[in-house]
């Protein structure tokens, strides 16, 4: 009989052991944080906005550069050879490494990336309210969160599908995966139709969002308006948005709220521009409390190099010429002069245009336009 | 009336002897221990000449049945001397306590268990025997010493631990490094290395080593514990293996004192193992370089790094007012005397940056015990005024104590409760040359480390022109190796803790509980003292400073500033005086609270069971500090002074000067184990854990794991039909085990669910910084444990009355549900995740031979022969590695092919202006059109060398010794390590461009001169200016790389080292009854890595163990060292 009790007592205590210790599974494994105030919720949108720009592959397939062929014999590992060539010949991306600036793959994980932290956003507001919509402290963030997830279709859409057409037609088009929900296994497939909608249909979802969120912008809750959706920001991205959708009403209505008033005091003081040095025009051209600025995007991007290879330029005519075996550059990005003044060509300058309004703000880009000519 | 008394009395011996002599009766006794007249449970009767065998039950009784009169009972059991006793019924035997024999037993950390009821791969090994002498890291001497533990010595810098696989490697991110258990507690390393960083020869290497605060006198044996049988008791830490270290516990009865001093002298290299140019070539082929337009006086006076020419041409125009003249005249004929003065330097930097320093080691034990307790303390002083002239002194002190004691006995005087506790500790002191970590430019496929004051490294490196004493220049400023040691160096301090209680209660006789807490602390400091002379410090000052200025440099030094904010700005210097005080401070906390019951008994004198049920639950914590202490004054009395410039550039470039950040690993297991044994021939075993943790967050789904083992023996010695083989095949013994172990993965993939880190957001000014938080990795609810299914079949025999002993494992492995990388669609906003998509195999043998050859009239000559083999494949992973990850360094993984492959470009021969030509990835033939970021069908256009790490690997001892009562004993040990089956890269030395501070291989010897040669030899030209102007530089860089990462660049790593000659001297005890109070002395002499016997020829003196990585990275040095040892 003692014995038998004496046999007990091992297993009374592995079961309090048991009760004390898994709680403590429970404890954080390394300082990572988690989404549960609306503090959070709104640091966490501010990564939101993509470091990523498809300035390279637009301006490429546009109008706007010719094929000179002549060049730096850059040899097809040079990173801004090789798929540049594939972009402006229409033909398929494919020619790059993985990681690469500006290339089809990092627009799509990093303007996708967006879209998650947009979604594991709302997913975060809604355990904390019922409705986010309107929940005086998660207001903004709500409408914030719907315009990123917006945006980032809207550019993705305009990227990898066909443009809008009109109802009918664009029903036809195959278009991107809308992607609403957060992604917690490690393979989904997005080329189902739960996921992936006709152009008609992404333009409808992205309506919706836009809507939703356009009204609810508060540019005092942003501590540095100029990089979120501040109000200007938002009635312009619904003022594009119809001008692409070719609803002109609706798209003149979001155009005069954005530039209010006044518009002149919006635009950009290019005069005053011009006859700076570079480091001053670079400063004033991402200047984040200038009033023509309404959204920055600071990005990774080797925009520049496209230019300075030679090759394609924004005017026909010889940017280097061979002597021997040797190339001698005469002038880099094509016809304006680098020396250390951005002079304009025609008196205009250019800086690639994309599909909304960003700035290409890379170290890259910067420490190269900082350096003189050779 | 007498006479029939006597004739029935006679009648009655007559029937009683003839009953005895016929009859087999049955015999039953009591076995007891002499010490304490505890009965015995558990020990073995065997009838001799018989297979007639029992057990004693609890109670220490037997029974065994048709015995014959006058047979002889053989008495064994763990701890006691075998006796032998002629067989009486209802006898009371008495054993007499023996120390336990390391063959008897099967030590895993929480139990002791009968060898002969071991039914997994397990091999044990005495402390002393392995010990390498002048080796102060225990786990050093762990090398080719055990079947199936492989231990490369990467870096023999004390601190750092060499790379240690048990069978082979377990996963492919993640690390595959086996548990350290110390006397049942789990040892942790303090940072968490990975095996690839072992060999980087970055300074956190120094830290990494769990057991370097171990005395390796304190340690009485190691058990390694290789299969699924002997791991599942740890779980998922355990995948690769266990090593169990017993440390030393006081005896009964025996009060001792012991001493051991250790004398160490390290050789210095020399440059007859290597193959590097005298001083005479080198500038033969300097002299060819300035005829190619390089070492010319426009690009070298302002030039980053120079030698022997930039020199030259900087004392040319040298002016000092004072004589008058300049350093150097502008004449040919002192510029040629001066260029002969450095012909004919040949410096000898090995001589002048080793030292033969000697280092010592003393140690003192004391050990005692009575019957109720046993002691042991033990201390240890280890200096080492190091091997370098300079930093890298190393100074360990540690203690270590333990004690039992029998707190209840009960009134048959057996132990009821008893209570252990240790206490065990170390300090550290150490210094190493200055370093940053390397890094790599993974565009042209350089690997180099910023500041590398390594002395070997710069001894391998270093022109033989250069003089000693003058100042040369690195990072546009002066540069002198010697002094930079003094000012630029990292001083660490590890001070480590140990506390352990232990409570046993047995309430029954077949019951015992057992309790374990401990605790382990350690703190480690490090810093890194940029001092204000230093080379490092000055090259922030470089074309800036008040003597110095210089606009060339000043425009060029990348280290220099430029105020953005203000578009006229120069650059500016942003540490105008004082050095630079790195710190990084790594503490670790580890708990472990264990409780377990165990049952033990024996039915009908044939069954044996025993069992366990235990739970534990432990936590470890680490916890990181970095500390940037900028504009420190040394020479000031350690003012600060910190320019704003600094924090403004750190705060645009987003980086943060201080830090820290922690993490923690909670976790709770449940455990049990059955083993059956009948007869003592069949043995069958089952364990089963069942574990959770905190490290795969919050999700139940995947944080608990079972992990299970079956495993069973058949020991054929002791069937009947073995009988008559006895005499001359004492043991066959075969086992066989399967189970399921599993493991937690590189310990960087957490995200069962999202993982959200801060950051400060990229922006262009300050004004417009903000804080973010991001998602640094998607949620897998799908994370798993990392998993293996793994076999093992053995036999054990012995011949010859245990003259030859022979122990024999082949195993099988299947991993799967690793860790690898996956592409998805990417709309979920991850391209490329890591998860459980891979899988590996892995197989190999263990064979493990020892032999007394010779035994007669005190010669004795024994041999150990120990062989393994493993190899591994990748059999299913999805996303490899870029072309740069596999063909430098150690190689990465790719499917198909071994966890670490070494690939190599394809040499295609030199072209007509000698210039080195691969094929690329679309197969053509050129001239550094390389791109080594390439990802897909690597093995298409790679070449694949072979694995890095070794596939069969072992050694070979033989001990001849001789005893005599009058002088003594006298032994010789000859200790020879092998290993091959891998590939080594040769160390990259060929270059687009040769600086005048390089020293080059005397293959160079054999380049390119002029056309034609391309057909006769594939050492590539000298390339000219010109070359490197109609090809590009960035073109010729990455073809000399590639050549570097060729065909052409590969060695076999196949070698066989002399590892250790010792002569042994051990004093008679008639010597020593003289003096009154010593018991025993010996004396010790060996030299430990003598030499290589055999390695590949096209290694030309590189050692195939040592990666070359600079930074702390340090060979194995040859050493001699003496030991005495007193005992009083």
């Amino acid at each position: 009989m003692n014995r038998n009790i004496y046999s007990l007592i091992p297993l009374c205590l592995l079961c309090i052991v048991t009760i004390c210790s898994c709680k403590d599974l429970d404890e954080a494994p390394d300082n990572r944080t988690e989404i549960d105030n609306p503090d959070k919720v709104s640091k966490l949108l501010t990564s939101a906005y993509p470091v990523s720009v498809p300035a390279v592959v637009c301006e490429l397939s546009g109008d706007n550069l010719v094929d000179n062929n002549v060049c730096v014999p850059a040899t097809h590992n040079d990173p801004y050879a090789k798929f540049h060539e594939q972009a402006y010949e229409w033909e398929d991306i494919d020619n790059y490494s993985t990681g690469e600036d500006d290339t089809p793959y990092t627009i799509w994980e990093s303007y996708y990336q967006g879209i998650a932290v947009a979604n594991h956003a709302i997913e975060a507001m809604l355990e904390m309210s019922k409705d986010p919509a309107h929940d005086p402290e998660l207001a903004h963030s709500w409408g914030e969160a719907h315009l990123l997830r917006a945006y980032l279709h809207f550019v993705l859409v305009n990227v990898f599908a066909e443009a809008y057409k009109d109802e009918t037609q664009s029903a036809l088009d195959v278009g991107i995966p809308y992607v609403s929900e957060v992604e917690k296994t490690v393979t989904v497939d997005y080329s189902n139709p739960k996921f992936r909608k006709s152009v008609a249909e992404v333009y409808r979802l992205i309506e919706k969002d836009i809507l939703e969120g356009v009204d609810l912008i508060d540019d005092a809750k942003y501590k540095v308006p100029a990089y979120h959706f501040n109000r200007n920001a938002a009635n312009a991205l619904a003022a594009r948005f119809y001008l692409y959708k070719r609803d002109y009403e609706k798209c003149v209505k979001y155009a005069t709220d954005a530039l209010g008033t006044n518009p002149a005091s919006s635009l950009r003081k290019w005069a005053t521009m011009s006859s700076n040095t570079i480091n001053t025009l670079l400063n004033d051209f991402n200047d984040e409390t200038a009033p023509c600025n309404y959204l920055l995007q600071a990005t990774y991007s080797l925009f520049d190099r496209m230019l300075s290879a030679c090759r394609y330029a924004i005017n026909k005519g010889s940017t280097a010429e061979k002597v021997d075996n040797t190339y001698n550059i005469l002038y880099e990005g094509g016809g304006p002069n680098w020396d250390g003044r951005l002079k304009a060509f025609d008196g205009k300058i250019f800086v690639g245009a994309q599909v909304p309004s960003t700035v290409l703000g890379c170290s890259a880009c910067m420490s190269t336009l900082n350096t003189p000519t050779r | 009336m007498f006479l029939y008394r006597r004739l029935s009395l006679v009648l009655a011996l007559l029937f009683l002897s003839i009953g005895v002599a016929i009859a087999q009766t049955t015999v039953s006794g009591t076995v007891f221990s002499a010490d304490d007249n505890e009965p015995l449970m558990g020990a073995n009767i065997l009838v001799e000449g018989t297979q007639i065998r029992a057990i004693t039950d609890l109670d220490g009784n037997f029974t065994l049945k048709e015995v014959k009169s006058n047979a002889v009972l053989v008495v064994s059991m763990i701890g006691m001397r075998t006796q032998k006793v002629k067989a009486k019924n209802g006898m009371r035997i008495m054993l007499q306590a023996d120390n336990v024999q390391m063959t008897e037993v099967v030590v895993n950390g929480q139990q002791q268990i009968d060898k002969r009821l071991f039914t997994g791969a397990a091999t044990t090994v005495d402390a002393e025997k392995i010990k390498l002498s002048g080796m102060a890291d225990v786990s050093r001497s762990l090398e080719g010493r055990v079947a199936g533990v492989q231990v490369t010595n990467v870096t023999g810098t004390f601190g750092a631990s060499p790379k240690i696989r048990v069978r082979g490697a377990t996963s492919i991110y993640g690390n595959s490094k086996p548990l350290w258990v110390v006397d049942g507690v789990i040892y942790e390393d303090n940072v968490d290395v990975s095996a690839d960083d072992l060999a980087s020869g970055d300074a956190k290497t120094l830290i990494s080593s769990a057991v370097a605060g171990l005395n390796s006198d304190d340690i009485e044996s190691f058990t390694i514990l290789k299969d699924g049988s002997a791991t599942s008791i740890y779980g998922a830490r355990a995948m690769g293996g266990v090593i169990v270290v017993t440390t030393k516990r006081g005896t009964k009865g025996r009060a001792s004192v012991n001493y051991t001093g250790e004398l160490t002298t390290r050789l210095k290299p020399s440059y007859n193992n290597y193959n590097i140019m005298n001083s005479q070539e080198m500038m033969g082929v300097y002299k060819e370089m300035y005829d190619k337009g390089w070492l010319q006086l426009d690009n070298m006076v302002n030039a980053q790094n120079t030698g022997v020419y930039g020199y030259m041409f900087q004392q040319l125009r040298k002016y000092d007012p004072i004589t008058g003249t300049f350093g150097l005249q502008n004449t040919e004929a002192a510029r040629n005397a001066y260029l002969r003065a450095a012909e004919f330097r040949n410096t000898d930097w090995f001589d002048l940056l080793f030292t033969n320093s000697i280092q010592q080691n003393h140690s003192l034990s004391v050990s005692g015990g009575t019957d109720r307790s046993q002691t042991y303390f033990s201390m240890s002083v280890l200096t080492d005024p190091g091997q370098f002239v300079n930093r890298s002194s190393v100074n360990r002190y540690t203690f270590n104590g333990n004690t039992s004691y029998d707190i209840l006995k009960d009134k048959k005087g057996c132990n009821l409760l008893a209570v252990k506790l240790a206490a065990q500790g170390s300090y550290r002191k150490q210094e190493a040359p200055g370093s940053l970590n390397r890094t790599t430019d993974v565009v042209t496929g350089e690997v180099k480390r910023d500041f590398d004051i390594n002395p070997f490294s710069y001894a391998l490196n270093t022109s033989r022109c250069l003089d000693p004493n003058i100042n040369y220049t690195r990072f546009y400023t002066g540069f002198n190796i010697f002094d930079e040691l003094e000012y630029n160096y990292n001083d660490i301090n590890v001070t480590e803790l140990m506390f352990r209680g232990e409570l046993e209660y047995k309430p029954t006789k077949a019951w015992r509980v057992n309790g374990l807490i401990s605790s382990r602390i350690s703190h480690t400091k490090r810093q890194h003292n940029v001092m204000d002379k230093a080379n490092q410090a000055n090259a922030y000052r470089a074309g800036v400073d008040a003597q110095d200025d210089n606009s060339t440099i000043r425009d060029n030094n990348s280290l220099l500033y430029t105020d953005r904010d203000n578009e006229l700005a120069l650059p500016e210097s942003i540490l105008p005086s004082g050095g630079i005080k790195y710190q990084y401070d790594d503490n670790m906390r580890s708990n472990t609270f264990r409780l377990m019951a165990g049952y033990n008994n024996v039915f009908n004198d044939v069954h044996t069971l025993n069992g366990m049920v235990g739970t534990e639950y432990s936590s470890v914590r680490r916890t990181a500090t970095t500390w940037t202490g900028w504009g420190y004054q040394f020479d000031n009395g350690g003012i600060t002074y910190t320019p704003y410039l600094w924090l403004k550039q750190m705060n645009e470039e987003n980086t943060e000067y201080f830090g820290e950040s922690y993490t923690l690993t909670n976790t709770l297991a449940y455990y049990g184990q059955v083993n059956y044994n009948y007869d003592q021939r069949y043995t069958l075993n089952g364990t089963f854990r069942y574990e959770g943790t905190n490290r795969l967050g919050k999700s139940h789904q995947s944080r608990w794991l079972p992990t299970w083992n079956i495993s069973g023996s058949y020991d054929l010695t002791n069937e009947k039909f073995m009988e008559r083989t006895k005499s001359w095949l004492s043991q066959v013994k075969f086992r066989g085990s399967y189970s399921l172990t599993a493991d937690t993965g590189p310990s960087w993939v957490t995200n069962a669910e999202a993982i959200f880190m801060t950051k400060n957001s990229w922006r262009p000014f300050t004004s417009a910084a903000e804080t973010q938080i991001y998602i640094s990795s998607l949620g897998n609810s799908e994370l798993t444990y990392e998993k293996k299914h793994e076999w093992n079949f053995g036999v054990d025999l012995s011949f010859l009355k245990e003259r030859i002993a022979l122990t024999f494992d082949v195993y099988g492995r299947n991993n799967y549900d690793l860790i690898g990388r996956t592409y998805t669609q990417g709309a979920g906003g991850e391209i490329a995740k890591y998860a459980n998509v891979a899988d590996m195999e892995s197989h190999g043998v263990e064979l493990g031979l020892s032999t007394v050859n010779i035994d007669k009239a005190g010669f004795k000559w024994t041999s150990d022969f120990i062989f393994s083999k493993a190899k591994n494949k990748i059999t299913s992973l999805e996303v490899a590695s870029r072309a740069v990850d596999l063909v430098t360094g150690q190689g990465y993984a790719i499917e198909g092919y071994p966890v670490r492959s070494i690939f190599s470009y394809k040499f295609a021969g030199l072209n007509s202006e000698g210039l080195p030509q691969v094929y690329n990835e679309l197969g053509h033939k050129t001239v550094g059109d390389v791109n080594f970021q390439e990802t897909e069908g690597l093995d298409k256009f790679l070449v694949y060398e072979g694995p890095s790490d070794p596939t069969f690997y072992g050694s070979f001892n033989n001990t001849l010794s001789y005893k005599s009562k009058n002088w003594g004993s006298l032994s010789l040990d000859l200790f020879i390590t092998y290993a091959g089956g891998n590939v080594v890269r040769l160390d990259p030395v060929f270059s687009s461009a040769y600086s005048d501070l390089s020293a080059l291989p005397r293959e160079f010897k054999n380049r390119w001169m002029m056309a034609g040669d391309e057909a006769v030899t594939t050492i590539p030209v000298v390339a000219s200016r010109n070359q490197v102007d109609r090809y590009g530089s960035y073109t010729l860089r990455t073809a000399y790389n590639a050549y570097n990462y060729s065909t052409e660049r590969i060695a076999n790593g196949d070698f066989i080292r002399l590892k250790e000659v010792a002569v042994t001297y051990v004093l008679p005890d008639e010597w020593l009854k003289k003096t009154v109070f010593i018991n025993r002395a010996s004396v010790k002499v060996a030299a430990t890595n003598l030499c290589l016997l055999y390695a590949d020829k096209k290694l030309n003196g590189q050692d195939p163990e040592f990666i070359n990585s600079g930074g702390v990275a340090a060979p194995i040095s040859k050493q001699i060292t003496a030991t005495v040892r007193l005992g009083f």
